[in-house]
């Protein structure tokens, strides 16, 4: 298992860390815990090179300034940063550079013309070159690209076919923040990306902090957000700038953080919210965002303390709908008014379950618009500001995580991502299609994946389950705030300083609630 | 003869009565102020009346529906029920107040008797339309007893409302731009899928160029997703007359459709009237512009003769309508109007009761004005083109046109605003300078004999397609099965490969191919630009203007610093342009000035790529596409009205564009070349001091041939003449000898204009060659009406009428190369001489 692990590289561009102060970025450095800083090319200043080689004691390459070849190597793995692509040609045979798992250089990205539908990979010659010469494949990872993304290239170069892996290491552009990615690169050539905004660290981490809030913060003795944790509402309020209920959601948002634990905002009745109601926690597994299909479905029955799953090993396209017969079926036949809760199911889990009842269990669509209630917790929480969670983002895992619940085993080998492109490969070998080149791209990377382990796909969905279990517990325990007088408006629209979940589209409110007949919580 | 003014007077409330027209086009002259007038009549028409052809209700629908039916259909809206019946997707290309709303409503109606779950899809131009629909189906509905449900769904209906209409109505009535983003959330709409059984679209014909290109894909996508929730519906579209309905049906849905263009609604006897303004001081020639580059009519401008006559028509008892470009327009028209009423000199006795109408006046005083008119109070109302279509006008004897509004079919639609049901009417065309104008004024057949325009979708530019197949993998997962509907399965191959390389999508045709980022695709759709880099519109101080985003061509053509424009009547001066920031934008601020601007461009054309080609007489013929690089970097301030030039060569400071789109161009054979050049070499414009003198005739030829095929481009095509350039070249840039000219589509990634030119090439050539010959400006060098185009990169030199006619008639097989040679002076070091290049704009 530990030769899983790989090398952590942590790629940063100046104009989104030039913002946080040495405290936060002490703070991200510790989050990432990287084995490698790296710099992207774009946007590059030396002030800011500089600051991170005095926070970080580990190698800190940056692709601005001359162009250089140089070799880190990093747990295990070493990798080549070339400051120009042309540099990699005509190494000598014995050099270093010739046996790393990693190729390191921001000349590498598409050329495009839309009009024409072409698109070629600028720097494939020399890269070509330098793979020809070198042992093994390379994978290629270059700053010119956000990181997420993720594709073989089979140019012919030289008058040869050959195979560039290239994947995009710079932050992700999002309406708000930029959100920095560390990448987990293995001896293999895979590569995992973990991300977090770039704006969430230090005591820009706190709610309703920004660069403002967090100078004055600052001016006023407040330099860690434990310290701010300690500190009461009122002292808080006392500083210009800083109002009531802003000072309550920071204190509140310091606390959880500090403490890891959940902070109650309001007393609005935890979902489901009627006393004779007891949950069902759910979750979902597809194969992917725009899901074509679920297979895997598991549900947690608190009250009887029984985990049921329903899970297709078969998978295909003919019966896109059958796990999620299954589980309705059952549904129906044990619980007349069962009270479902999720972790963001308004944006995912109930959005795909309706469209699969609608199409493919049409049978049951009025027991399900009419006899169950749907409930998420990451919405009433979040964005409704009924609770403050731990955990660095709002994601289930990161949540979880922060109030000590431990993944172990398979469970924690796996996440949802990478599952469900396992289970797009397999929906596509079932078909022995055309010999295109995507196809061939498919079929090398099928092959190049392991195939699918239904024991640890199955622990990994209830771990996710019992996670959402003991999150509710944590939320439902938490005592209130004694500081927060009367309850804050629910209905909220969502957070402007919120971290962003793995599995969320943005929207506004405007999502519809499906339940029906319950009054609002 | 006009009459003596003191003895014929006729008192304005004088009416002939209820029944009949007070004036007709020889009555209009007749009555006219004998110092007034100077022979502006140019032409009168008299267009018969129309009977209504009925079809007994109970032949085209059940009985008992037949029985609750007030009136029986047209055949028209007969003919279109049977064939939806039968299974058929139909298109309606019959004239405005047909009653196409009824052809669609009764369908839905003897569906809903059968299924009362049945649902229906309308997606309407705008906003203000929709609602107008909702309340005529609800009228038609209640009348017939059912108990179907009607529902708006568009940024206005409320929210609350909105799940409600989702789960209930039997009928949702939307717009293109709303329905491009309710896709994403497809799954709230799975029962109204299951069930859809039609999609109306409505005005079909605006759907066209750039928003008809959007239009057929959102189509696309939306039957896509109707398809995987099991619902089958057919379509049915409503149309203006265009001239290819069956073909655009198809390219914006994707299917075949059965047109209906034969009309059973009746119509009266129509008088139509071209009106042309005298020139300024009565009777007198035409400033002579020999030796300068600048020409200006002095004729009367449109906007000062049209509201004279206007009120000419509604005292003498013709309540009228006066269509006029914008709204400042109407305001002054009706002021124009009362001064000349009220000027003692004139023999009217009374004043008129007139009214400006427009969407700058607040709801309730449009009611009011609407109301008036209704109740045969007003006289007269001056509108935009806001009373062009929707309600009912009631007593309206008359309309006149204040110029041409830019098409065959809103032409029609506006004098049809005259003369409901079988009474008589009158309009009056009142020509402007501009050059459409002054082509159908000298070419009436045009509007009343020929085909109308054909629409053009062109499916082809890749740009939009990848952006909506974005939205599409969005959607669900994209599958081989989607090829047939998404461009072919090679294109679609190529794209999802391209997407693959670009990050944009992920997996393959055979599993699914998805949208790999997690941001929503369909909030990158504007309809009415091409791609990205769309700029976004802004008032001085404020946010954003109404989410109208132009794109980048556009915004550096007509929205450079210090360029006015006009944005929904309303004039506004460009104070900023901005592009450094993540979303570009350009800011407005308003202001009342004479004048309006024009960007002039240059144009250099490289790296062409032939896709097709063809012989026109001994003329290479091609096209493909080719990277343009268009700068605008001059604009001319001129006068409003007589278009006179304030101020010219002023700078916008906006840097020059690249873009690869769809061309045509032709290559002119050696001899007819070397013909021409010997017949013309006499020619010498002094201003084209950097071009060989021996040229000035031929290149001034084909520069005058591009500009003109481009002005009468419009004339044949739904194309805006904006969407178009040109660029006459003395040497073609793919590495032949040969000189010629390029058409462009002015659209990044091609609009298909270009495509239609190429394949009327001769007609549109044609239409040129008469522009030039029938001007009354008689110059060689043309003028503003012909060839002078106000965006010319060459300052409209040289431009040389006699040359060009000749290029044409060998074009066009109508002369031998060889006999214009003849009537030259012969020069025996012709073919030896090199040619220099030389490009002109």
């Amino acid at each position: 298992m530990s030769d899983e692990d790989g090398a952590d590289l942590l790629a940063l561009c100046c104009d989104a860390v030039a913002d946080l102060d040495d405290t936060a970025l002490r703070d991200a450095l510790e989050y990432f815990d990287p084995d490698l800083v790296y710099v992207v090319r774009e946007s590059s200043d030396v002030r800011v090179v500089s600051r991170l080689r005095r926070a970080f004691d580990g190698p800190v390459v940056s692709a601005g300034g001359p162009a250089d070849v140089r070799t880190e190597t990093v747990a295990g793995i070493t990798f080549v940063f070339a400051g120009s692509a042309s540099l990699l040609e005509d190494r000598p045979e014995d050099d270093e550079t010739q046996t790393a798992e990693y190729v390191v250089c921001d000349d590498i990205e598409p050329t495009t013309d839309a009009v024409m539908l072409e698109s070629t990979l600028a720097g494939r010659e020399p890269i070509a070159r330098y793979q020809s010469r070198a042992s093994g494949t390379a994978t290629v990872l270059t700053g010119a690209l956000e990181a997420g993304y993720d594709h073989v290239w089979e140019p012919t170069v030289d008058g040869e076919r050959v195979t560039i892996p290239v994947q995009g290491v710079a932050p992700l552009r999002r309406s708000g923040a930029a959100e920095l990615a560390c990448l987990t690169c293995d001896r293999r050539g895979s590569v995992a990306v973990s991300s977090a905004p770039a704006d969430r660290f230090g005591l820009r981490a706190l709610a309703n902090v920004g660069p403002t809030t967090a100078q004055r913060l600052r001016t006023n003795g407040y330099e860690t957000r434990a310290a701010v944790a300690e500190t009461t509402e009122a002292d808080l309020r006392s500083i210009e700038g800083i109002g009531a209920s802003t000072a309550r959601a920071i204190r509140h948002s310091a606390r959880s953080l500090a403490e890891s634990r959940v902070v109650r905002r309001t007393d609005e009745l935890v979902p489901p919210a009627a006393e004779t109601a007891t949950p069902l926690f759910v979750d979902i597994e597809t194969d992917g965002l725009q899901s074509t299909i679920i297979w895997l479905i598991g549900v947690y029955d608190p009250q009887r303390d029984a985990y049921v799953d329903f899970v297709d090993t078969d998978p295909s396209r003919d019966e896109p709908g059958a796990t999620t017969r299954k589980f309705v079926s059952w549904l129906a036949a044990e619980y007349d008014a069962p009270s479902l809760v999720t972790w963001n199911g308004h944006a995912f889990d109930y959005k795909h379950l309706e469209r699969f009842i609608a199409r493919d269990v049409p049978e049951f669509r009025d027991y399900w618009r009419e006899d169950v209630f749907t409930y998420d917790l990451y919405d009433w929480a979040v964005r409704r500001e009924h609770a403050v969670l731990p955990g660095r983002t709002n994601r289930l895992e990161d949540v979880a995580e922060a109030l000590g619940c431990d993944r172990s085993g398979a469970a924690a080998a796996l996440d949802g991502k990478s599952l469900a492109e396992r289970i797009r490969r397999l929906l596509e070998s079932e078909r022995p299609s055309g010999a295109g080149s995507e196809d061939r791209a498919a079929a090398t990377a099928a092959s190049t994946g392991t195939a699918i382990d239904w024991a640890a796909a199955r622990e990994y969905c209830e771990a996710d389950v019992r996670e959402l279990a003991a999150v509710s517990k944590a939320i439902a325990t938490a005592p209130l705030e004694t500081d927060s007088a009367g309850s804050e408006t629910g209905g909220a629209e969502l957070e402007t300083n919120g971290a962003e979940m793995e599995t969320e589209q943005e929207r506004t409110t405007d999502d519809s609630t499906t339940q029906t007949g319950l009054a609002d919580f | 003869m006009p009459t003596d003014d003191i003895d014929d007077l006729t008192d304005g409330q004088d009416s002939t009565g209820a029944d009949g027209l007070a004036l007709t086009g020889a009555e209009l002259r007749d009555t006219f102020p004998s110092r007034r007038y100077h022979g502006q009549l140019h032409e009168r028409f008299t267009l018969p009346a129309e009977p209504a052809s009925h079809v007994p209700a109970r032949e085209v629908l059940p009985a008992d529906l037949a029985a609750t039916l007030e009136v029986d259909p047209w055949s028209h809206q007969a003919e279109a029920l049977e064939a939806l019946s039968d299974g058929e997707n139909v298109c309606v290309a019959t004239s405005t107040s047909s009653g196409k709303t009824y052809v669609y409503g009764l369908h839905v109606a003897r569906r809903f008797r059968e299924n009362p779950d049945v649902r229906a899809l309308l997606v309407y131009p705008t906003k203000a339309l929709s609602r107008d629909q909702e309340r005529e189906l609800n009228d038609l509905f209640d009348s017939l007893g059912l108990d179907v449900t009607v529902g708006v769904y568009d940024g206005d209906t409320k929210r609350e409302e909105k799940a409600r209409i989702r789960e209930e109505a039997n009928v949702v009535i939307t717009n293109f731009a709303g329905l491009n983003q309710y896709l994403e959330g497809h799954h709230r709409w799975a029962a109204f899928h299951a069930e859809c059984e039609l999609i109306v679209i409505d005005e079909a014909h605006s759907w066209t160029g750039i928003s008809g290109m959007h239009a057929a894909w959102i189509l696309r996508r939306t039957r896509r997703l109707i398809d995987w929730y099991g619902g089958d519906p057919q379509y049915v579209l409503t149309t203006a007359t265009i001239g290819n309905p069956a073909e655009h049906a198809r390219a914006l849905t994707g299917e075949p459709a059965t047109v209906i263009d034969e009309d059973g609604s009746p119509s009266g006897r129509r008088h139509l009237a071209f009106w042309d303004p005298p020139t300024d001081g009565g009777g007198g020639e035409y400033e002579d512009g020999s030796g300068d580059t600048e020409w200006s009519p002095s004729k009367r401008p449109a906007t000062v003769e049209a509201p004279e006559v206007w009120a000419h028509c509604c005292y003498h008892g013709v309540p009228s309508l006066l269509f006029c470009d914008s709204r400042k327009q109407t305001e002054l028209a009706v002021g124009r109007a009362r001064e000349y009423l009220e000027n003692p000199t004139l023999p009217y006795r009374n004043s008129a009761d007139l009214a400006a109408y427009n969407a700058g006046h607040g709801k309730r005083s449009r009611r009011s004005t609407e109301n008036r008119l209704k109740d045969g109070e007003l006289d007269g109302v001056a509108t935009t083109s806001a009373l062009e279509v929707g309600i009912d006008v009631g007593g309206i004897d008359g309309t006149i046109l204040m110029g041409y509004p830019g098409s065959r079919q809103s032409f029609w639609q506006r004098l049809g605003r005259s003369g409901r049901d079988e009474r008589e009417a009158l309009s009056v065309f009142v020509p402007s300078h501009a050059t459409l104008d002054q082509y159908i004024l000298r070419h009436p057949e045009y509007l009343l004999e020929e085909e109308p325009e054909s629409a053009v979708v062109d499916l082809a530019n890749n740009p939009v397609y990848l952006q909506h197949l974005r939205c599409a993998a969005q959607e669900l997962p994209l599958r081989r099965e989607d090829a047939d509907r998404f461009g072919g399965i090679d294109r679609l191959e190529r794209a999802v490969e391209y997407g693959r390389r670009t990050g944009d999508f992920e997996g393959s045709l055979a599993g699914g191919v998805t949208y790999a980022h997690r941001d929503r695709p369909q909030s990158e759709i504007n309809l009415y630009a091409s791609s990205g880099n769309a700029f976004e519109v802004r008032l001085a101080g404020e946010e954003t203007f109404d989410n109208q985003a132009i794109g980048k061509a556009r915004a550096y053509r007509d929205y450079h610093e210090g360029a006015t424009v006009l944005y929904r009547g309303d004039q506004y001066e460009v104070v900023e342009l901005q592009e450094d920031r993540p979303q570009p934008s350009v800011t407005l601020e308003p202001v009342d000035v004479d004048y309006y601007t024009q960007s002039q461009r240059r144009t250099t054309i490289y790296d062409t790529e032939v896709r097709e080609s063809r012989d026109v007489g001994p003329f290479r013929l091609n096209w493909g596409y080719g990277t343009v690089t268009v700068h605008h970097d001059t604009y001319t301030k001129r006068e409003i009205g007589t278009g006179d030039v304030l101020a010219v060569g002023l700078e916008t400071g906006v840097p020059p564009l690249e873009m690869r789109t769809q061309l045509c161009w032709a290559e002119v054979p050696d001899a007819v070349e070397q013909a021409v050049t010997a017949a013309h070499s006499d020619y010498h414009n002094d201003e084209c001091e950097e071009l060989p003198p021996r040229l000035h005739g031929y290149l001034g030829g084909i520069h005058a041939i591009e500009h003109a095929m481009i002005a009468v481009a419009p004339l044949e095509l739904t194309v805006d003449a904006a969407d178009l350039g040109g660029l006459a070249t003395n040497r073609l840039p793919d590495g032949t000898d040969a000189s010629g000219w390029f058409i462009y589509d002015a659209v990044e990634g091609g609009l298909g204009f270009s495509r239609r030119i190429y394949e009327e090439y001769e007609a549109v050539a044609r239409r040129a060659r008469d522009l030039m010959t029938d001007c009354p400006c008689g110059r060689d060098e043309g003028c503003p009406a012909c060839l002078m185009d106000d965006r010319c990169g060459n300052d409209n030199r040289p431009l040389y009428a006699p040359a060009a006619t000749d290029v044409i008639d060998a074009l066009l097989g109508e002369v031998d190369p060889a006999a214009l040679r003849s009537s030259a002076n012969a020069d025996p070091d012709d073919s030896t001489e090199r040619r220099p290049p030389a490009s002109v704009s």
